[in-house]
């Protein structure tokens, strides 16, 4: 499952439309989530699909970017990171744990030219978080998965 | 909505599921498994949970089956019972 394939086709269908558009469609997904259907976790899974799809076709080795799986297992870390830095950070203001009223979110608001309540801008921390979080624990499943035809491959 | 639709992707659903647990080839029942996934999720969008509906199609129909080969690929395709 890690081998490239020889075909031109398959290469620039997926190269070219399929995973561009899905990574787009992943961070619609993402983006939209407070509006419409979607969220952290469906967004996550779509851009990780997008990868798995370029480790199947292209091959490990040959896909782009390569993240190695100890890396993703950090990143992976750093989303849940993201999490429980969100819930904490209320509790020095003087609030309950993972309570974004009091998040101290003032700063953003004059930076940027529309306004964002405090509560909107925890759940959108929050999604970041589970965003980086489930992808890439999915891509680092394909990876621990098809390690042995990696071991095999190298020899 | 189109109960007729419905009631045919009810009947469908049924159906995929116990191909999935009847066939003996693995990756034939792996197939039935994700198109169960995706029956399922498209019976979820007709109910209105649209949210979950995504769920079901971006992980059960895609990520998992993708997944279940490469564990099947590691094993025996045939299952033995």
């Amino acid at each position: 499952m890690t081998e490239r394939h020889d075909s031109i086709i398959l290469h620039f269908v997926v190269r070219v439309f399929m995973v561009p558009f899905i990574v787009m469609f992943g961070a619609y997904v993402f983006i939209h989530g407070e509006l419409s259907p979607g969220g952290g976790f469906q967004a996550g899974a779509i851009v990780a699909s997008a990868f798995v799809l370029a480790r199947l076709t292209l091959g490990t080795n040959h896909s782009s970017p390569r993240i190695q799986a100890h890396y993703l297992i950090w990143l992976a870390s750093f989303g849940v990171g993201i999490y429980v830095l969100a819930g904490l950070i209320p509790m020095f203001f003087g609030a309950n744990f993972l309570d974004y009223n009091s998040l101290p979110t003032e700063w953003f608001n004059d930076i940027a030219e529309h306004h964002r309540t405090a509560r909107a801008m925890g759940l959108f921390i929050v999604e970041v978080g589970v965003f980086i979080a489930v992808f890439s624990v999915l891509v680092t499943m394909y990876d621990h998965l098809t390690f042995q035809h990696r071991e095999e491959q190298d020899d | 909505m189109i109960w007729q639709l419905e009631l045919a992707l009810f009947i469908m659903l049924i159906l995929v599921a116990v191909i999935a647990l009847e066939v003996r080839d693995l990756v034939a029942a792996l197939a039935a498994l994700t198109a169960y996934s995706f029956i399922a999720a498209a019976l979820l969008a007709i109910m209105g949970a649209v949210d979950v509906a995504l769920t079901e199609a971006s992980l059960g129909a895609g990520i998992t089956g993708v997944l279940l080969v490469g564990g099947i690929s590691l094993m025996r395709r045939r299952s033995v019972d």
